[in-house]
C-alpha cells in the first residue's frame, strides 16, 4: 500500500540529511513550526527510524510502533495490557517512570500498535531505555494476565449491552462485507478474548520483536537528527536488540484488500428495540483510505461537514434544531477506511434528519462549494494541525496517523502545501465518490421502538436503490 | 484566548430547596443559556450565527463553559491572529445582543442539552453527589425547562448588566506574544466596558454535611452493568493554598496510579473494585475531593467499607518520606507538562486569578515541595474523615417502586445516619 500523493515514502534508505528545524510558514503563515523536516534512516539493527528536530526545548517525544494484529481486537488488547500492566514489577516500573518526568502510553492506528513515551529534554537515551525494558523484557504474571482478561470480558460484555453496538457492527458488515477481518464481531471478540493464552500473546509479541523491520521508531526532539540516531543506535546496542529468529511480519498478507465492487444505497438497516426512547442513527459511506490520493480532499470536505461552522451543524442543529449533538468518525486502515454520521434522535424527526443529512452530502455533490467556504474548511483543517503539534508528544502523534498506516510522515509544512492546494472541483469528486448512489456506497442503520421504525416514511424504511 | 467573569449558576433561583442558597429572582439556567447567546447575535453581527460563521471562516476554535461559580469564554487563534482577533473575541463577549426571536434557537439547545446530559446515568451520578455535599446539583446548571422556557430578554440583559462589568472579568492570553502589546489591545477593546457597581447578592457553594453526617443516594438505571460507587468528601478551599497542595498529594496517593493506595487495596489485593478515580476541586468558600470505583452489584458495603478503612489509614499513618518524594515529582512533572499546551494553562491561571489566587498557580511547584508529612495527616484528618462523607450509588435496573426504595438503598448494608435523599 503507496500513498499516492507526494512525499517519500517509508523506503527507509535515503541518507540522513542534518537538519535545523525547517521556518515553515504554519497554518496561518509567517510563524515556523515547532517541528522540523522527519528525517528517515535506518538503526544499527536494521530498524527503520523517522527523526525529527523540535524547536521546543522542554520534552522530547519517542515512539515505536508495533504492527497490530489485524482485525484480532482481542489479541490487540490482551497484547496491549500485557506490556504496561502484565505485573505488578511492570505497573511499578511505570510509575518510578513518571517519577522522572516519563509518560508512557499504548495506542492503536491505523495497522500499528504506538508505544508513546515523552518526558524532559535531554532524556532521550532514558526514554529509550525504559521503551526497550517494557518490549525486551516484559514481565508477565499469570493472574494479572487472567484478571485483566475478565476485565476485558466484562468491557466487552458491558458493550454488547449498549444498543449502538449491533447497529454498528451491522453497519460496518454492510460496509465491508460479513466475512471481513475489519467487520469482526464483538462475540467473536470475546470468544478470542476466553480463548487466547498468555503463552499465544507471548507468542505474538516475541515474533514481532524477533525482527527490528518489524517495528518502527520515531523521535521527535530538540537535538538536531544526528545526534538522536546516536542516541538510539547506543541505546540499541547496549539493550543487544537485533535482528533473528521469525524474519519480517507482513502484515498485508493477513489482510486481503476490501472489495468494493457494489455501489449504491443499501436498504436500511432497522433493529427494533422497545428499551430506548431516542432512535440510534448511523450513516456509513467507504472513505478514502490515508494512503489515498483523494485523502486531502476528504480532509477538507470533512471540515466543509463537521465543527460549529459544518454543513450538519448549521443544518441539524441551527436551522432544524433536530438534535443537539451527533458525532463523525473517520477510521483508516491498511486497506480501506469508512465514514459515519451517528446520532440520538427523537422519534417524531427521524424522518426529517434523515432527509436533512441526505441534503447534506447531496449538495455536496451536486453544488460546487463556494470559494470562501472551501478556504474556511482549509483553515480550519490546517488550524488544527497547528494547535495539535504544540509539543513534541503532539507532533508524535500528528505523525502517527501517517506512520500508523506505515507511511511517511508529512511535516506539517508539506501537509499544508497538499491542503491548500485543493481545488471545489476536488471536493466535488471526493463527495460524488462517497455519496452519490452510483460511484459511493451508503449505509443507514436505525434502532428504536417498533412503533417509531412503522412511522418511518417508505422512502427511508424499505427502499434499496443499490 | 479566554475571559472569566466571576458569575456561575450559584446566583440562579435554586432548582431544589436547601437553607444554604437565596433566591436571587434569577431562572435557573440563565447563566448557560446567556453564555450560549454570546455566539448567537452580536451588535456588528446581527444576524443570528453571524459572528460563529465569521470565527468558523478563519478556521479557528470557539467554546465556553458554565460552573457553579465562574463562567468562561475561549478562542483558540494562532498567534499572529491576535491583533484581528481581540476585537472579535470582544465582540462576542461584550458586544452580545439579545434579540426574542433569535433566543427562542438557543432555548431549543439548552433544553436538548439538558436532555441529552440526564439521560447519561454518569451524569445522574455526578449531579447528586455535588447535591447531597452542597445541595446544590450540577443540574442547577442546565436549569429547568419552564425556567429556561420563561426566561425573557429583560432577564438576560440585567444578568449581563450584573455581572459582565469590569470588576468582575477577566482575560487572559497565552502563547508566545508580547504581554505589553497584547494588554494594549486588550485596553483598547475591553477598556471600553464602562465600570458600574450593580447590586449583586454574593453567594457561593456552602458545604451542607453537618459534622460526623453521612449522605448518601442511589441510582438506578438500566444503562448501568457495573455498581459505581462515588464518594465526595469536604476539601480545602481556594484561598487554602497550604491544604490545597497537601490535598493534591492525598488526593494523588489514594487514586491515582496502580500503585495508589485505594487500587492496590481494592484492586490487587481484595480484587473488589475496578476504575479507581480520584479528583479534587476547590471552590470560593469550600471544595470536593471525589473517589470513584466500579464494583460487582451486591458488594457494595465491602468496596465501600474496605475503601473508607484505606482512606482512614491516610489520617492515623504518616506516608514515608520516600513515597512523598516521589508523589511530589509526579504531580511537578505532570503540573509542567500541562503547561505546554496553550489552552490548559489558560484555564488554570485564569481560574486562580480571577478568584484573586494567582500565587497558587505561580507558586505551585513551590507549594508541592513544601508539603511534609504532618502536613497530609493534618489534612487527611481535616477533610477525609470516614464519618463525614457524601456517596451515590450508581446500581443497575429500573428504578424500584417506593417501597421497596429503603431495601435498595440498604444494598450496601451501611447503617447510614442523618440525611437521605
Amino acid at each position: 500500500m503507496s500513498r499516492m500523493y507526494p512525499s517519500p515514502m517509508m523506503t527507509a534508505d535515503l541518507p540522513l540529511s542534518a537538519a535545523a528545524p525547517s521556518a515553515s510558514t504554519g497554518a496561518s503563515g509567517g510563524k515556523p513550526s515547532i517541528a522540523g523536516m522527519p528525517q528517515q534512516t535506518l538503526l544499527v539493527n536494521g530498524c527503520p527510524a523517522v527523526l525529527q528536530t523540535s524547536l521546543h526545548r522542554s520534552t522530547s517525544a519517542l515512539s515505536l510502533q508495533l504492527p497490530a494484529p489485524p482485525g484480532q481486537d482481542a489479541l490487540r488488547a490482551l497484547w496491549t495490557q500485557t506490556l504496561l500492566a502484565g505485573s505488578e514489577g511492570t505497573k511499578r516500573f511505570l510509575e518510578q517512570a513518571l517519577t522522572r518526568g516519563i509518560n508512557v502510553t499504548l495506542d492503536k492506528r491505523g495497522n500499528r500498535l504506538l508505544l508513546n513515551l515523552d518526558g524532559p529534554a535531554g532524556q532521550e537515551a532514558d526514554l529509550l531505555r525504559t521503551a526497550m525494558s517494557l518490549l525486551q523484557h516484559p514481565v508477565m504474571d499469570p493472574n494479572t494476565f487472567e484478571r485483566n482478561r475478565q476485565n476485558l470480558i466484562q468491557s466487552a460484555q458491558a458493550q454488547l449491552q449498549d444498543p449502538a453496538t449491533p447497529l454498528y457492527e451491522r453497519m460496518v458488515q454492510r460496509l465491508y462485507g460479513e466475512s471481513h477481518p475489519y467487520a469482526r464481531s464483538l462475540q467473536e471478540s470475546l470468544a478470542a478474548l476466553q480463548r487466547l493464552s498468555l503463552a499465544d500473546v507471548m507468542g505474538w509479541h516475541q515474533q514481532m520483536m524477533a525482527d527490528p523491520r518489524n517495528i518502527r521508531i520515531a523521535m521527535v526532539s530538540a537535538l538536531p537528527p544526528e545526534p538522536q540516531q546516536d542516541i538510539l543506535n547506543q541505546g540499541i546496542q547496549q539493550s543487544g536488540w537485533r535482528g533473528g529468529g521469525f524474519g519480517p511480519f507482513q502484515p498485508m498478507n493477513l489482510v486481503p484488500p476490501a472489495q468494493h465492487n457494489f455501489v449504491g444505497r443499501s436498504k436500511p438497516i432497522l433493529l427494533p428495540n422497545e428499551s430506548i426512547e431516542r432512535a440510534i442513527v448511523y450513516r456509513g459511506w467507504r472513505a478514502p483510505a490515508i494512503s489515498d490520493p483523494d485523502y486531502p480532499a476528504f480532509c477538507v470536505m470533512r471540515k466543509l461537514m463537521e465543527d460549529s461552522g459544518g454543513l450538519f451543524f448549521r443544518r441539524m442543529r441551527i436551522d432544524a434544531g433536530l438534535v443537539y449533538s451527533f458525532k463523525q468518525q473517520y477510521k483508516s486502515l491498511q486497506s480501506a477506511a469508512h465514514y459515519q454520521f451517528s446520532a440520538h434522535i427523537d422519534g417524531d424527526k427521524l424522518a426529517k434528519s434523515l432527509d436533512v443529512l441526505r441534503s447534506v452530502t447531496d449538495e455536496l455533490v451536486h453544488q460546487t462549494v463556494p470559494p470562501r467556504d472551501l478556504q474556511r474548511a482549509k483553515n480550519r483543517v490546517l488550524f488544527e494541525a497547528k494547535s495539535q503539534t504544540e509539543t513534541p508528544s503532539q507532533v508524535s502523534d500528528f505523525n502517527s496517523q501517517w506512520l500508523g498506516c506505515d507511511l511517511a510522515p508529512l511535516s506539517l509544512r508539506e501537509f499544508e502545501t497538499l491542503i491548500q492546494r485543493i481545488t471545489p472541483q476536488d471536493v466535488r469528486r471526493v463527495a460524488a465518490r462517497m455519496f452519490h448512489p452510483a460511484s459511493g456506497f451508503e449505509v443507514t442503520g436505525i434502532t428504536a421502538p417498533q412503533a417509531v421504525l412503522e412511522k418511518l416514511p417508505t422512502g427511508h424504511a424499505r427502499t434499496a436503490d443499490g | 484566548m479566554r475571559t472569566f467573569i466571576d458569575a456561575g449558576s450559584i446566583h440562579e433561583r435554586p432548582v431544589m430547596p436547601s437553607r444554604l442558597y437565596s433566591s436571587t429572582g434569577l431562572p435557573s439556567g440563565i447563566a448557560h443559556l446567556d453564555e450560549h447567546c454570546h455566539f448567537l447575535t452580536t451588535k456588528n453581527f446581527p444576524q443570528p450565527n453571524g459572528w460563529a460563521r465569521a470565527i468558523a471562516q478563519e478556521g479557528l476554535w470557539y467554546n465556553a463553559s458554565t460552573g457553579d461559580e465562574l463562567i468562561q469564554h475561549e478562542l483558540l487563534l494562532p498567534t499572529e491572529s491576535l491583533d484581528k482577533m481581540i476585537p472579535m473575541h470582544h465582540e462576542s463577549v461584550l458586544g452580545v445582543s439579545y434579540l426574542a426571536p433569535h433566543i427562542i434557537q438557543e432555548k431549543r439547545n439548552v433544553v436538548n442539552e439538558a436532555r441529552e446530559n440526564i439521560a447519561k446515568p454518569v451524569q445522574q451520578i455526578n449531579s447528586k453527589l455535588q447535591e447531597l455535599l452542597f445541595e446544590r446539583p450540577t443540574y442547577q446548571g442546565l436549569g429547568k425547562v419552564s425556567d429556561v422556557d420563561q426566561t425573557r430578554v429583560e432577564d438576560l440583559q440585567a444578568f449581563f448588566d450584573r455581572y459582565y462589568t469590569p470588576d468582575n472579568m477577566l482575560t487572559v492570553v497565552s502563547g508566545n506574544v508580547q504581554p505589553a502589546a497584547v494588554a494594549m489591545a486588550l485596553e483598547k477593546y475591553f477598556g471600553t466596558n464602562p465600570p458600574r457597581r450593580p447590586q449583586r447578592l454574593e453567594q457561593n457553594l456552602q458545604l451542607a454535611l453537618g459534622e460526623n453526617e453521612v449522605r448518601h443516594a442511589t441510582i438506578w438505571d438500566p444503562k448501568l452493568t457495573k455498581s459505581q460507587i462515588c464518594l465526595a468528601f469536604p476539601a480545602p478551599a481556594l484561598e487554602n493554598f497550604r491544604d490545597r497542595a497537601a490535598m493534591a498529594i492525598l488526593v494523588n496517593l489514594l487514586g491515582q496510579g496502580s500503585q495508589s493506595l485505594l487500587h492496590q487495596r481494592l484492586e490487587e489485593q481484595l480484587n473488589l473494585a475496578t476504575e479507581v478515580y480520584s479528583h479534587t476541586s476547590s471552590f470560593k468558600q469550600t471544595g470536593m475531593t471525589n473517589i470513584q470505583f466500579s464494583t460487582e452489584p451486591k458488594r457494595e458495603k465491602e468496596a465501600l467499607s474496605a475503601a473508607l478503612k484505606t482512606i482512614q489509614t491516610l489520617s492515623t499513618q504518616p506516608v514515608s518520606p520516600q513515597k512523598l518524594g516521589e508523589t511530589k515529582r509526579k504531580l511537578i512533572h505532570a503540573f509542567l507538562r500541562s503547561q505546554e499546551i496553550s489552552g490548559d494553562a489558560t484555564m488554570q491561571l485564569g481560574s486562580e486569578a480571577l478568584s484573586g489566587h494567582l500565587d497558587y498557580y505561580l507558586n505551585y511547584v513551590q507549594g508541592i515541595q513544601s508539603i511534609t508529612p504532618q502536613d497530609l495527616m493534618r489534612v487527611a484528618q481535616q477533610y477525609l474523615n470516614p464519618r463525614r462523607y457524601a456517596v451515590v450509588f450508581g446500581v443497575h435496573g429500573p428504578k424500584p417502586t417506593p417501597a421497596s426504595i429503603q431495601d435498595q438503598a440498604e444494598l450496601s448494608g451501611i447503617a447510614f445516619r442523618g440525611y437521605q435523599k
